[in-house]
């Protein structure tokens, strides 16, 4: 493994418009001590950390942010519904083989093609686990949302996080990484996990930012903004929070909410904003996500002002 | 340097091996709690240690602990939990419990006031009934004044044990409260061992930590030197074993004397100047009242004089049995007086003057001006010799004098005499001036700094009758024996008696105007010396002074103040006595010195002690002190065995003492139960307030609440059942926080086994074998054949008794719901609830308000895929047999019977207490008691696998 020691600090941040090498736009990110700590500790020990927390509280950021720092690649892999374990690793192209092999026996194919297509490791097509155990860089991967995939998707993963090689069965090749990479996983705790699994895991839980960090996250995201607007609408989001928090809802409005939200309110005059965040809620729609709880809130929240 | 001045804040430097924290504690109460932990995390939490996680202080060993081994927010709640019990039973190790200390303390301030002191002082005599009655009356008075007679914050919420073991690692936690939140409070450490280390963790605690092998040392010496303002000067702590100081009279010097044979001397701002090696000690040491030159004298060997720079100028012609020596008052000249009865004259510079051999000479004085020096015998003549060795002239005397003395303006000289008198003599009239009665001097004759008043301590027996004086006409009786002080002028005057009231030492102010006096006991007056404007006369209490007690040392300062040293502070008081500041120095202090023109204080302090203060900073009056001493543990006196004794056992009395309010709690909750109340929550018990034991976080305790209530609802029913009293007392009741039955991880995973996979849904996975097939019979691929995905298509049926019997497990049947659903991944989940028995109605709320008709519930179910698990309690909290309550169940399961398949008995009872009704029943239905195995058994059953070892 490698011997360098890394350290992630939470304090490099990105140039407003700056992007990593897929295109994708950098935010700057502001995790807490304990969080901080928690991902040396990941660092340092070489286990994967599963990182649980409200929907919308910075846990996919988290793992850019950690990648933006170190200065290191980066791999994603989000997980559906129907995800299987093998999917992260790599994926063979049955289909395309058989397809290939219909075409040889049709005498359709020319010999640079025949020599391609009797290597078995031609549909070999790597994952994100199977790119970085590959890469000569010790890689930062997220598993993103592994709580929704089927119960025992983790259990497949063991071997592969534990000892950090799996086998291609097809081909008979057996990738080892090269250097023990960094997994981040993410879970919105839909489903529990496996024991075996969480054993080799450590775990740490987002919390919700408080208020002053959320004002923090809004200015850093929006340099230009004012502080009493930022404040003003951190209020009136934790305000809609608590009063969901009292009901029980269980799906609260989170910090990406609160950040595309702020986002449509930032482009009137500041006046305006000012005004529109004494009145009557602005601008529902990013907020509250159902029926019920339109109708909800907004008749309490509404006759504010 | 490496102690006291606010070690706080300092990086950690020491490592803390992983074996002396408990860890394995920890790690084997949160496997048993249900974390899913292995070796491997053991080792992986060690491996962070070694790389340096987690060392800081005890929240960052938590967050380390936590990090990797809480694997959800319930683990985190439940590590917190466990952890702060490790480390409470940790400190505890070292200090006989905190909580009893405390309330002990609060007990002697409060609520023991009332009780017969006689009681207090025997209680080390008095019978084991006595104690035991006592202990009980304790107990309450305890609790009481706990809350009522508590210090006002800021004090030490969590204080350093008293002794710690020899020879073990030691890493403390000191915590301070707040009265209010935003109150600034400040902990200084006033005195540490060196081998400790203080870290600052928070603006409210500190970590004390010391390493393994270093702890246990002896005492060691702390001396520090600081000024009027009480900033500290220098710290002579790597000057080893300072026993004593002594400041040159203009005070820039300062003398310190270590055990050996080290003298050092020291300039004013701390800088050592030299080292003499020398075997004198601090009596037998002497500056030069020009501070210029320094003799010494030790009773064996030679007497030498050195200048400051440490070198010496003449050892007096290798004098030796030297009796006595002294400089004149212009420094310019040493006389020695030997034990032959002669007397030496040299001045500074080394040169010898004058020799008196063998004139059986007692002590000499040096007459600058005049060029003699006066000699006393033992013949009692007082002599005056011209420097030329010529006898000038003698005074007679019958006296058996013992001592003479230049007043410090050289005008008198004053001879002490031991039989009747001390007297003065006036050197420029050659005439005695007056002469004083005395007693019995029990301390040399002291001048006052001016030399306008002098001052002799007399000593009075118990039972004397101590007769008026004049200024004070009343006779004395005194009660026991102590010292009386007497201040005359040089008028002949006696200026004050002090009302022949117990002193044991006095100082001048300033301007000599007011004298201050600590008796004996440590009471401390002040007396004016001559009349004022507010109308005192000389020899006058000063009005408005209040009483000090228990003081240890006092000193005038400039500007009219006091500083009084106690056993556990230094404070600068006004005139009025009131308190003005306090000096940042640590309580014990053993020798306090002042430099003569008092700007400078030297203190010392022999200690084994860490000393902590906290300070409100806005109310000085406001504070706390703790000290914790490094003791051997065999070492412990027999007085504090006595007490931790004695706190045991009122340990022990409280216990018993609850186990005694227990059954009136269970009366209660029986009687509220009966009401069936409509308030779900479960009425605390009385006495769980009481218990010192519970400081997890509030968070928590909502938390295991319910386990907590589980475990007490079982606890009582047992006991209730055994039905004797003796049973009741005999057994050892602990509300125990340890009972957990099931934790919601572990329901959740038990759930995950109630599934029966079925393809249903859209086709979406390939089927290979099928498209093999396919491929083999049509001889090329066409498309891949897919079939549907397996999904879970059991489903629950969760009835929960609910009220009743049941309330205590409220809480855990929430939890079963909860899980279920969540956690599950059931096809569908329906919860009701019912009351003792189903009866026609089921309710869609634990409240009994939306009913449901069971057929209509019934309908709506997949018989095939439909479990049923039951969890009622069935009678068995209740005992005796239910007839009705046994039939209608009966009917009711047979009515469940004709739908579905499977049903499922969890009875949160354990199965020896399922009496005859619960036993009745669980012939019908398998039940199983609430707990993993009994859970999972449950759900094998609505799997549809065999009942039959269940149920027997």
């Amino acid at each position: 493994m490698t011997t360098q020691r890394l350290e992630y600090t939470g304090r490099a941040q990105p140039q407003p418009g700056e992007k990593d090498a897929s295109g994708r736009l950098l935010y700057p990110y502001l995790p807490n001590q304990d969080l901080i700590e928690a991902v040396n500790l990941t660092l340092q020990l070489g286990r994967p950390l599963l990182l649980k927390g409200e929907p919308g509280c910075g846990k996919t950021r988290l793992a850019y942010d950690v990648a933006y720092e170190l200065g290191l690649p980066f791999e994603t892999w989000y997980i559906k519904s129907t995800s299987r374990a093998r999917d992260g690793l790599y994926s063979y192209d049955t289909v395309g083989r058989l397809r290939d092999a219909q075409l040889a026996s049709s005498n359709l194919l020319n010999a640079e093609d025949l020599a391609r297509i009797s290597n078995p490791a031609t549909y070999v097509e790597w994952g994100a686990i199977g790119r970085a155990f590959q890469n000569s860089q010790r890689t930062v991967i997220l598993i993103d949302e592994i709580d929704k995939a089927d119960i025992d998707f983790p259990n497949d993963l063991l071997l592969e996080l534990d000892e950090s090689r799996f086998l291609v069965e097809e081909t008979g090749e057996m990738i080892t990484a090269k250097h023990k990479p960094i997994v981040l996983i993410t879970s919105n705790d839909e489903k529990a996990l496996p024991n075996a699994f969480l054993r080799r895991c450590s775990f740490h839980y987002v919390e919700f930012p408080s208020d002053e960090r959320l004002v923090q996250i809004i200015q850093q995201l929006f340099p230009q903004t004012e502080g009493a607007i930022a404040t003003k609408a951190v209020e009136r989001f934790t305000e809609l929070r608590e009063e969901m928090n009292r009901d029980n809802v269980s799906k609260k409005v989170s910090t990406s909410e609160l950040i595309d939200w702020f986002n449509i309110l930032r482009r009137h005059p500041e006046e305006e904003v000012l005004k529109k965040l004494d009145g009557k809620l602005p601008y529902p729609g990013l907020l509250l996500k159902s029926w019920d709880d339109h109708r909800r809130y907004l008749a309490r929240m509404g006759g504010k002002g | 340097m490496a102690t006291d001045k606010l070690p706080i804040g300092r990086p950690a430097v020491d490592k803390i091996a992983a074996d002396e924290l408990p860890l394995i504690e920890l790690f084997t109460r949160l496997r048993q709690a249900g974390l899913p932990l292995g070796m491997n995390e053991y080792q992986l939490v060690l491996e962070a240690l070694e790389s340096g996680f987690g060392l800081p202080d005890e929240a960052a060993l938590a967050r380390l602990c936590r990090t990797l081994w809480a694997k959800s927010k319930e683990d985190q709640l439940l590590f917190n939990y466990h952890f702060e019990q490790v480390m409470a039973a940790e400190h505890e190790k070292f200090a006989p419990s905190e909580a009893w200390l405390y309330e002990e303390d609060a007990l002697n301030n409060s609520a023991l006031g009332a009780l017969p002191g006689q009681l207090l002082t025997h209680w080390r005599k008095v019978s084991w009934q006595a104690r035991l009655a006592l202990g009980s009356v304790t107990c309450f008075a305890a609790g009481v004044a706990l809350l009522s007679a508590r210090p006002k914050c800021p004090y030490f919420t969590t204080s350093p044990p008293g002794t710690v073991e020899l020879g073990a690692a030691y890493r403390y936690v000191a915590r301070a409260c707040k009265a209010n939140p935003d109150d600034e409070i400040e902990i200084t450490v006033l005195s540490m061992h060196p081998w400790l280390d203080v870290k600052s963790m928070g603006d409210d605690a500190v970590v004390i930590s010391a390493p393994k092998e270093n702890i246990g040392g002896d005492t060691y010496e702390q001396a520090r030197l600081w000024n009027v303002q009480g900033e500290e000067i220098a710290n002579f702590n790597n000057q080893a074993d300072i026993l004593a100081f002594r400041f040159s009279p203009d005070g820039q010097w300062i003398l310190t004397y270590s055990e050996g044979t080290t003298v050092s001397l020291w300039d004013s701002k701390g800088n050592k100047i030299n080292d003499f090696e020398s075997i004198w000690t601090i009596a037998a040491s002497l500056f030069s009242p020009d501070s210029q030159y320094l003799l010494a004298y030790p009773e064996v060997g030679k007497a030498q004089l050195f200048n400051l720079q440490g070198q010496e100028i003449t050892d007096f012609d290798g004098l030796s049995n030297i009796k006595d020596v002294g400089f004149s008052d212009d420094g310019q000249y040493v006389y020695v007086v030997t034990g032959e009865g002669s007397a030496h004259l040299w001045d500074t510079q080394g040169n010898k003057i004058l020799s008196l051999n063998n004139r059986g000479i007692v002590d000499a004085e040096i007459l600058p001006l005049q060029e003699q020096i006066v000699t006393f015998s033992t013949n009692g003549s007082v002599q005056f010799w011209s420097w030329a060795g010529e006898l000038v002239s003698e005074l007679a005397s019958n006296e058996y004098a013992q001592d003479i003395q230049l007043t410090p303006d050289g005008r008198y000289l004053l001879i002490n005499s031991s039989l009747v008198a001390a007297r003065l003599w006036d050197l420029q009239e050659n005439a005695f001036i007056d002469h004083f009665e005395r007693l019995r001097l029990s301390r040399e004759v002291s001048f006052s700094p001016s030399g306008k008043y002098f001052f002799w301590f007399e000593q009075v027996e118990a039972g004397e009758v101590v007769p008026g004086t004049g200024i004070s006409d009343q006779a004395i009786y005194a009660p026991w024996s102590y010292n009386i002080a007497r201040i005359g002028d040089l008028d002949g005057n006696l200026v004050t008696d002090f009302n022949n009231q117990d002193v044991d030492d006095l100082d001048f102010s300033e301007n000599e105007q007011l004298v201050a006096t600590r008796s004996s006991a440590g009471k401390v007056d002040l007396w004016n010396l001559s009349g004022d404007s507010a109308g005192n006369s000389a020899g006058d209490h000063v009005s408005g002074f209040k009483t000090l007690e228990n003081i240890d040392s006092i000193e005038f300062l400039p500007e009219d103040r006091l500083i009084t040293v106690d056993e556990t502070e230094v404070t600068v008081r006004d005139f009025d006595g009131k308190l003005i500041d306090w000096v940042n120095l640590p309580p014990g202090i053993q020798d306090f010195e002042t430099s003569p023109d008092s700007q400078l204080f030297a203190t010392l302090r022999r200690t084994r002690e860490v000393q902590l203060r906290v300070v409100d900073k806005n109310n000085l009056n406001r504070k706390d002190a703790q000290t914790f001493e490094l003791v051997r543990e065999d070492s412990i006196d027999d007085l504090q065995k006595q007490l931790i004794q004695g706190l045991i056992i009122i340990g022990i009395l409280s216990g018993a003492l609850i186990t005694l309010i227990l059954p009136i709690g269970y009366v209660v909750v029986r009687w509220l139960t009966g009401l069936r109340a409509k308030s779900p929550t479960f009425p605390s018990l009385p006495e769980q307030q009481d218990l010192p034991t519970q400081t997890a976080a509030a968070e928590l305790n909502q938390r295991i609440d319910d386990e907590v209530q589980v475990a007490q609802a079982i606890h009582q029913t047992r006991r209730s059942s055994g039905n004797s009293d003796r049973e009741l007392a005999a057994s050892s009741f602990s509300r125990t926080s340890e009972y957990f039955p099931m934790t919601s991880r572990q329901m959740k995973q038990s759930w995950r086994y109630l599934r029966r996979l079925v393809r249903e849904g859209p086709p979406v996975e390939l089927d290979l074998e099928a498209t093999v097939h396919q491929i083999s019979s049509e001889g090329m691929l066409l498309q891949p054949v897919l079939r549907a995905r397996r999904i879970n298509r059991n489903e629950l049926l969760l009835l929960i008794d609910q009220e009743g019997s049941m309330v205590p497990f409220h809480g855990l049947s929430e939890r079963l719901a909860k899980t279920a659903i969540s956690g599950g991944r059931l096809a569908g989940t329906g919860i009701y609830y019912f009351h003792n028995c189903p009866d026609d109605y089921l309710y869609h709320d634990p409240y009994h308000q939306q009913a449901i008709p069971i057929s209509s519930v019934l309908a709506e179910l997949h018989s095939e895929y439909t479990g049923v698990l039951i969890f009622s309690d069935a009678g068995a909290a209740r005992g005796a047999l239910n007839q009705a309550r046994l039939e209608m169940t009966i009917e009711f399961l047979s009515q469940l019977r004709q739908q579905l398949r499977y049903v499922a008995w969890l009875n949160p009872m354990p199965r020896d207490r399922w009496n005859s009704t619960a036993g009745e029943i669980a012939n019908h239905v398998p039940m199983f008691e609430l707990s993993r195995q009994g859970l999972n058994q449950a759900i094998d059953v609505l799997r549809g696998k065999s009942t039959g070892a269940a149920v027997s």
